[in-house]
């Protein structure tokens, strides 16, 4: 018999728990090459703001020891053109489609929610108050439990897609946060965002990236990744997309035993083009290989 | 359409200081290919280091189905790249990008190579050849040792001018120095240039103060390769605004003329 592997992010049905990680996939045709992307439970989508960005200076990436650094910066066409450029594009395809939101006020999330609540093809809202790379807003929100509290509120009442609030790994308390929002109305937890880091070239004697600082990601980032998973999973209630580092069924598995309910694959797309339909393939056999009937099963067991 | 697949290392050899070539067997790739477009090259199975690294199509032979590299050791990547071994696999991403434009059959055409950017012109030149274009080649280089392809090109029925740092070889000085005695270039269809970055803007600068069309082909530090990440913006320039693309799928190849040097 074919194991279960319909999970549920407040109320959006995924056929499965793997989606893609914003900023990792762009809008999901440039992937079509290497896998059937509809197979996927949904894809998450690059960041959105409410005005186009240009993003940061180059350079933007930098790789590291198992890990990358970017500090893109949250370049995107805006959201007035995604709705009229993508959201076409995302009602045709048969998986779900997560809209990544960011801004720079409370007023700026609330004004996204309330654009993309009634555009169809939208199945949810990913809202970033965790990114590294931009000055005002993104991190702003994401460290201090107020604040993210605040923004989710506002999210909260201009939409009635799930909202799923993605925190970040750059705080002292990432649990105090996750209970915070979810007191204030999120539907589900993305867990984590990228780390703070730098590189230095010492040939040149400079910072590498264009905008010195970023934000670290890929295997280097999954002990941070899952430990996060494991101390949100004690506080909350609602479900928790684990992300950070995963790069096949195995990681993403740890994951679910530390409590996530879907996964999310990210750098390892750059790497295997095909990482999510194998994560997908790989967490499907396990559930054979040990008898399991529902993934649900396997969701923070490793609680005990 | 683009594929990601293991590719055999048929040979790999050294041809100049610290420069290897490598001939792969990739018949999907070699078919689908066109010059100036690049492979996305995972260097080592492990973890670190972690991301592919792109590298131009140096050549291809379709009824082989084979491609070739022709590549720099700079870093970790590329030096663990020069190791491989016959027999061995290497997995590929591509052809990616958008390649050169190629000009009517029969026209006039220079092309531009500094250093290792000579490696996706090779490919160029054969197509170029193909379509019966009268072809001159400037090509740089710090010293004789370190001129690439010289052979390939002139084989190719090339005129092949050389341009060395250190006067070893063909004319002492760089080669927009050449450029600029070579009269010729100017009354090209198209000019193509492949190298570093201030000798692209310095011979990009040449070309719009002659008012002669040329591309050039253009390197950003890459992640996904296949216009995902938006970590590969470069600046051009379009009806008087100026916008970020991405060099590994709007690019790498871009007009001479539009790219925002900084
Ligand atoms: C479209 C394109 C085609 C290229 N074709 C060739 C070619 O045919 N032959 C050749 O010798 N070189 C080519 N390069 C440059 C080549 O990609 C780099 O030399 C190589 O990535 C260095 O890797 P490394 O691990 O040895 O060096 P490291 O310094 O260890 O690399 C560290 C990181 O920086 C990235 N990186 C470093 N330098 C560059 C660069 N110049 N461009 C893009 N990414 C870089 C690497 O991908 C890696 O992520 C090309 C670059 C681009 C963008
Ligand atoms: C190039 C790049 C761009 C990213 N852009 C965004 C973004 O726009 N919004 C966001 O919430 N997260 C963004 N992220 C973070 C990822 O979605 C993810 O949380 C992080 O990379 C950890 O997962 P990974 O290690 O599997 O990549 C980006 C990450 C990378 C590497
Ligand atoms: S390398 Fe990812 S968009 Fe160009």
């Amino acid at each position: 018999m074919k194991p279960n592997l319909q999970v549920e992010i407040g109320t959006m049905l995924m056929a499965n728990p793997v989606t893609t990680a914003s900023g990792t996939f762009g809008f999901g045709p440039e992937y079509t090459p290497y896998l059937d992307i509809e197979r996927l439970g949904a894809i998450t989508v690059k960041g959105t703001t409410l005005e186009p960005r240009e993003g940061n200076p180059t350079p933007r990436l930098v790789e590291t020891p198992s890990g990358i650094l970017n500090s893109i910066g949250l370049q995107n066409p805006g959201v007035d053109y995604l709705i009229e450029h993508y959201a076409p594009y995302f009602r045709q395809l048969k998986t779900n489609v997560i809209v990544n939101i960011a801004g720079n006020t409370v007023e700026e999330y609330a004004n996204l929610a309330a654009k993309l609540n009634s555009v169809p093809g939208i199945a949810a809202l990913e809202v970033n108050i965790s990114c590294p790379n931009v000055k005002k807003g993104g991190l702003a929100f994401g460290s201090d439990p107020v604040s993210a509290a605040e923004v989710t509120k506002a999210v909260r009442q201009a939409t009635t897609l799930p909202v799923i609030i993605k925190l970040s790994p750059n705080v002292t308390d990432i649990a105090a946060i996750a209970s915070a929002v979810e007191e204030a109305g999120a539907d589900a937890l993305s867990v984590i965002n990228t780390l703070l880091g730098m590189a230095i070239d010492i040939r040149k004697r400079k910072p590498v990236l264009g905008n010195i600082m970023g934000g670290l990601s890929g295997p280097a980032v999954k002990p941070v990744a899952v430990r996060a998973v494991w101390q949100v999973y004690q506080r909350v209630k609602i479900p928790i997309i684990g992300m950070g580092g995963i790069m096949n069924a195995a990681d993403a598995l740890e994951f679910i035993l530390a409590g996530a309910t879907a996964v999310a694959v990210g750098t390892a797309s750059f790497i295997n083009p095909r990482a999510a339909i194998e994560v997908l393939e790989g967490i499907e056999r396990y559930l054979v290989e040990n008898n399991i009937d529902d993934i649900k099963e396997l969701v923070g067991a490793a609680h005990g | 359409m683009s594929k990601v697949l293991d590719a055999k290392v048929l040979a790999v050899y050294q041809v100049a200081p610290e420069t290897y070539y490598m001939e792969l067997e990739a018949p999907e790739i070699a078919r689908l290919a066109v010059p100036g477009q690049f492979v996305h090259v995972r260097c080592s199975d492990a973890q670190d280091p972690l991301l592919r690294r792109p590298l131009s199509i140096h050549m291809v032979s379709r009824p082989k189905g084979v491609l070739a590299l022709l590549f720099r050791v700079i870093g970790q990547g590329t030096e663990l790249l020069a190791k491989r071994q016959p027999g061995d696999t290497v997995n590929l991403l591509g052809p990616l990008g958008k390649g050169f434009t190629l000009p009517l059959p029969g026209s006039r055409v220079a092309v531009v190579a500094g250093g290792i950017g000579a490696a996706p012109l090779v490919f160029l030149v054969q197509e170029l050849a193909n379509m019966k274009c009268q072809i001159t080649v400037y090509l740089g280089a710090k010293d004789k040792k370190s001129i690439l392809c010289d052979g390939q090109f002139t084989q190719m029925d090339a005129e092949v001018v050389i341009a060395t740092d250190d006067g070893s070889m063909g004319f002492k000085g760089n080669v927009i120095d050449l450029m600029e005695r070579h009269m010729d270039w100017r009354k090209t269809a198209m000019t193509y240039v492949c190298g570093p970055k201030p000798m692209m803007q310095r011979v990009a600068a040449l070309l719009a103060a002659a008012d002669v069309p040329g591309e050039v082909s253009l390197e950003e530090h890459m992640g996904c390769g296949v216009g995902a990440c938006l970590s590969c913006a470069v600046k051009i320039a379009h009806h008087g605004q100026i916008t970020n693309k991405r060099a590994c799928a709007d690019g790498p190849v871009f007009p001479s003329w539009q790219v925002v040097w900084d």
